[in-house]
């Protein structure tokens, strides 16, 4: 690792916090005039303020460094010892910005939220910063610290704004995530007693046969726990499917890339020879659950399900690529989860805008889209940008990560392109449900919804722009 | 980019975003304008229009973007320029588009990424303007049904050539085109990259099979329709065949296979021209029956990507916009069925309609030459076709309305006149062949006024035939509802029995059971003291064992 002091770091991970403080003293609450805006404005330059700060780190890292950067440490225990490391690649810095701009789409979707408006801005800022600190972590303590800390405010932010079926939802959310958090821990435990290393060093620690086996089989739990691999999709697929409130969907959603970036940061290139038959199996659940999931969202009505499947289908895509014995990929999947994770949350906008409108004017979703220009442009680009059209830098990043499946094994790589192909004609054909009218007695001037707002198609043209300016030049910022 | 190429990109943004449309004849002299200088610049009037940079699209690969026209190049990109023109000046003289702003700045813009991909020297650059051309016609579009398979279709196309390139990539190491040569021979999987290249270029140029979303498209204004089958994804297809055209010896499979979908694309479009009733079908048909043409030339690897395709390439495009003619002559009227006997009304038309016939058999045989049988090919099947396209229009007994009848007049000169300005050019630079020209203008009149196919006229009135779409019910039947019923199947198994009601419901009972008889244990009876006796009896000789026995 390369030593700098410095607190840009935590800077980073305190001001969601500073935000969680100044949201909490904002007066907000139902029936007062604000309506929630105060809360709603303290949260949205919490994250404008953080993107500042991170573009400023960006500059101050190099781009091709494979190891931390920027580098800080915290005495925390003196017995055991236990010292608690922060550090930046320019991988975690692409997905600490995604996050927060996918965060901020999110709040621009809930600004006419009337309901509990300080719980919801509060809990997601709690989030950012926690998983902020997750993707910061370079030592096993802070990493499980925040790995499960991210789960908390999650938790509330199901169980506030879950729909009907919430007990349920958290009852599997619970069952799933508390096996997870007991095998990395217990596995963690482990290792520290063992030797107590950085994260990146980990495969090094030599442990006994049997105690190895199931120390790599319960990080893998832990880490699949949070990623729609079957059978742990089914959690994560009953969240989405039953909330409404897009920001809660969005950070639902930010969940299972905890998961992948864990295994990658967990399973460098040197990963033990006892891992190989593990990886095998894991590669052939992925691949199936791609192929499963794909399918179920093609033949699935709902519009949730089908951006379940998309999403479930592009992270298994990430985590396959990010197993391939190389390393080069992790740049390709950092850019291309960029635009991604953009992607989903301005897409779960939109459709939640829809399906308000939808609730208000009695009408069916069927061709709701054709009298609202803004709201029909703005989704048909980021469905357009979703799909793999050159829009974004998913376009040719995605290419190199197809180009290392490919290259490692062709059948395999080709089940994971049907299941992609499947997932993205799911989601073109919603757009085209949504876009015309089929039912003949229904004329278009009939359909009388509310267009997005000028100011907030203004913000989606600001997003497309980013995502046009990741295609021209994915390092455009740092320029 | 060369200043040209900007300026058709800002000048097709500011047209396709100008506010409600407003200032339709300024934006229009802009939009001609700038056609006009990027013609110069690339004639080298206004200084070099050569550029090459470096693109920092991905962050381990330099791509090398380039727009070096070399003269074959630069012949290219002035017919694209060219019919780029002409599509815009259709649209604001035939005025049928809501938005003409919009659709020229659409044209503008496909021009910049078509000539992109005429220049790419590699396969990302191609990528990319393929990508960006299918975002253009999938905005040009607006009728859903079209829309909706042109959109499946492509992006699938699209993504089978991205995938393909990937492969290429991992084996070449690298993006150029000019470095595939004979170390493609070494590569694996060599069938499977020149099958999916093939079958991306016959979905994007619409060969058979893959025809459909081109058929739907014949409810688009004339205009449009004529600017999206000539100049956009139809013409990248071919494109993309030309640039990668080494690849294809890799495989035994492809010139085989590219002779037979091009043969059957050319029979298919054939039959169809002459029994669709629908005029704006019977062109779509007519344009699938070229490219058709265009492939089988690749096929028997007898046609070159030269300067002469464009000319054909535009010839085939006026050709298409004549048959507007008759459209605009008869009041709107599609059906043939519903037309006939319109020569006494509609000579000059009529001239003008042989006219246009002449200059594209002329064109194509400038085009094929080279092999006869080839060009004969060519010359039967639209020889045959327009003869009994203009002979039902003109010749055969009139069924069409009286309101019709009455309103039939030769459209304004603005129409056809590129027609016979072209005409005029052609026959200049072709003078001394006249007595070529002067054989086929009889043999075609022979056909026309002999109607040999007259009896084919009977289908039209076979509803079930004119609609009948059989490639999306084969789509439909054996890709979409056995993909949709495993799914549901899926759904059911995967997500309802085994995980709701076996593993989650068994969990549920496990833990109701713990509960249950923790419950017990905590009853006030002998049995639970004792049970718990002896867990602290256990635990103490675990311990015993492990601290005193080890």
């Amino acid at each position: 690792m390369i030593e700098n002091t410095g607190i840009l770091l935590s800077i980073i991970m305190a001001i969601p916090m500073l935000g969680v403080m100044f949201a909490s003293l904002a007066k907000d609450g139902l029936g007062q005039t604000t309506k929630g805006r105060n809360v709603l404005s303290v949260g949205i330059f919490t994250i404008l303020s953080n993107l500042i700060v991170l573009w400023i780190t960006a500059r101050k890292i190099n781009v091709n460094g494979t190891n931390l950067q920027l580098v800080e440490k915290f005495k925390w225990l003196e017995t055991p010892n236990i010292e608690l490391v922060f550090g930046i690649d320019f991988f975690s810095l692409l997905l600490i910005a995604a996050i927060h701009f996918a965060v901020l789409l999110g709040m621009i979707g809930v600004r006419n939220n009337p309901y509990r408006q300080k719980t919801l801005i509060i809990s997601s800022l709690l989030f950012l910063s926690m998983i902020t600190g997750y993707l910061l972590a370079a030592d096993i303590f802070s990493f499980y610290i925040f790995f499960e800390a991210t789960l908390l405010p999650l938790f509330m932010l199901v169980g506030i704004f879950g729909d009907i079926r919430k007990q349920d939802i958290l009852y599997r959310f619970f069952l799933y995530n508390l096996l997870g958090a007991m095998l990395l821990f217990t596995a963690l435990c482990i290792l520290f007693d063992t030797e107590n290393v950085s994260i990146s060093e980990i495969s090094r620690v030599s442990l006994n046969r049997h105690i190895e086996i199931f120390v790599w089989g319960a990080i893998f739990v832990a880490f699949l726990s949070r990623i729609p691999i079957w059978p742990f999709h089914y959690w994560i697929s009953s969240v989405n499917v039953n909330i409404s409130n897009p920001l809660v969907f969005i950070i639902a959603n930010i969940m299972p890339l905890t998961g992948v970036y864990g295994l990658i940061r967990f399973f460098p290139l040197t990963a033990p020879d006892i891992l190989d038959p593990y990886l095998l199996a894991l590669k052939i659940i992925s691949i199936t659950t791609m192929v499963v999931i794909s399918l179920i969202g093609f033949s699935n009505r709902d519009i949730q399900y089908k951006l379940f499947s998309y999403m479930t289908v592009y992270y298994i895509l990430y985590l396959l690529g990010a197993l391939l014995p190389t390393d080069a990929l992790l740049g390709n999947i950092g850019f291309s989860l960029f635009a991604y994770l953009i992607v989903i949350s301005a897409i779960e906008i939109m459709i939640s805008h829809l399906e308000k409108e939808k609730q208000c004017t009695k009408v069916g979703d069927c061709g709701i889209l054709c009298n609202i220009k803004r709201s029909s442009f703005v989704l048909s680009f980021f469905i357009l940008a979703a799909v793999g059209l050159p829009l974004s830098s998913l376009f040719l990043n995605n290419m190199l990560i197809f180009a290392g499946l490919l290259s490692y094994n062709i059948k395999m790589a080709a089940f994971i392109l049907v299941a992609i192909i499947l997932s993205s004609i799911s989601l073109l054909h919603h757009l085209f449900y949504l876009k015309y009218p089929q039912d003949d007695t229904i004329e278009s001037k009939d359909i009388c919804v509310s267009d997005i707002s000028m100011p907030v198609f203004c913000v989606f043209i600001l997003f497309m722009l980013i995502l046009i300016a990741s295609f021209i030049n994915p390092l455009w910022f740092m320029e | 980019m060369p200043h040209y190429l900007i300026i058709l990109l800002f000048v097709g943004i500011g047209s396709v975003f100008i506010p409600k449309n407003r200032m339709v004849y300024w934006w229009t002299s802009v939009t001609f304008f700038a056609l006009i200088y990027s013609a110069l610049s690339l004639m080298g009037y206004f200084g070099s229009s050569a550029l090459t940079f470096d693109w920092q699209a991905i962050p381990n690969i330099p791509i090398a973007i380039s727009f070096v026209p070399e003269y074959f190049g630069c012949c290219a990109c002035l017919g694209v320029l060219i019919l780029s023109f002409f599509a815009v000046y259709y649209n604001i003289i035939v005025k049928k588009e809501e938005r003409p702003n919009t659709i020229n700045g659409l044209v503008l813009l496909n021009c910049v990424f078509v000539i992109s991909a005429l220049l790419s020297p590699n396969y990302i650059q191609l990528l990319a303007a393929v990508g960006m051309s299918d975002v253009i016609v999938f905005s040009s579009i607006n009728q859903l049904d079209a829309k909706k398979q042109y959109i499946y279709g492509n992006f699938f196309a699209d993504f089978i050539l991205l995938n393909t390139f990937a492969l290429i990539f991992v084996q070449s190491d690298s993006i150029v085109i000019s470095s595939f040569g004979n170390a493609s021979k070494q590569w694996g999987h060599r069938d499977f990259i020149a099958i999916m290249l093939l079958l991306s270029i016959f979905i994007k140029s619409g060969l058979v099979m893959f025809h459909t979303a081109y058929q739907k498209m014949s409810s688009l204004n004339y205009n449009r329709l004529n600017f999206i089958l000539y100049l956009t994804t139809p013409l990248m297809g071919a494109v993309v065949f030309e640039n990668i055209k080494d690849i294809f010896v890799i495989s035994d499979y492809s010139y085989p296979l590219l002779k037979i979908f091009s043969v059957l694309t050319v029979l298919s479009a054939f039959i169809g021209t002459l029994c669709v009733d629908n005029i704006k079908r019977k062109a779509v048909y007519l344009s699938m029956m070229f490219w058709g043409l265009i492939f089988m030339g690749y096929a028997w690897q007898i046609s070159t990507f030269s300067p002469k395709f464009y000319i054909l390439l535009l010839s085939a495009f006026l050709f298409n916009n004549s048959l507007m003619l008759i459209y605009k002559s008869a009041s709107d009227e599609v059906l043939i069925s519903r037309m006939g006997g319109f020569l006494q009304s509609l000579k000059f038309t009529f001239f003008i309609n042989v006219i246009s016939v002449i200059l594209y058999v002329v064109t194509w045989w400038i085009y094929a030459q080279k092999s006869i049988p080839y060009a004969m090919v060519g010359l039967f099947v639209i020889s045959i076709t327009s003869a009994h396209v203009f002979s039902e229009v003109y010749l055969s007994q009139s069924k069409a309305d009286e309101w019709v009848l009455a309103r039939l007049k030769n459209p304004l000169f603005l129409l056809w006149l590129p027609i016979v300005f072209i005409f005029s050019v052609v026959l200049y630079i072709k003078s001394n062949d006249w007595q070529y020209i002067y054989g086929f203008a009889v043999f075609w009149m022979l056909l026309f006024i002999f109607h040999p196919l007259r009896k084919l006229s009977v289908l039209y009135q076979y509803d079930s035939l004119q609609k009948l779409d059989k490639v999306t019910w084969i789509y439909n039947f054996f890709i979409l509802a056995p993909l949709r019923f495993f799914g549901r199947v899926l759904r059911l198994i995967v997500d309802f029995v085994f995980i709701e009601r076996t593993l989650i419901a068994s969990i549920k009972n496990a833990i109701r059971f713990a509960i249950f008889i923790f419950r017990k244990l905590h009853g006030n009876n002998i049995w639970g003291h004792l049970i718990f006796v002896l867990l602290g009896v256990v635990i103490v000789a675990i311990a015993y064992y492990k601290g005193v026995m080890q």
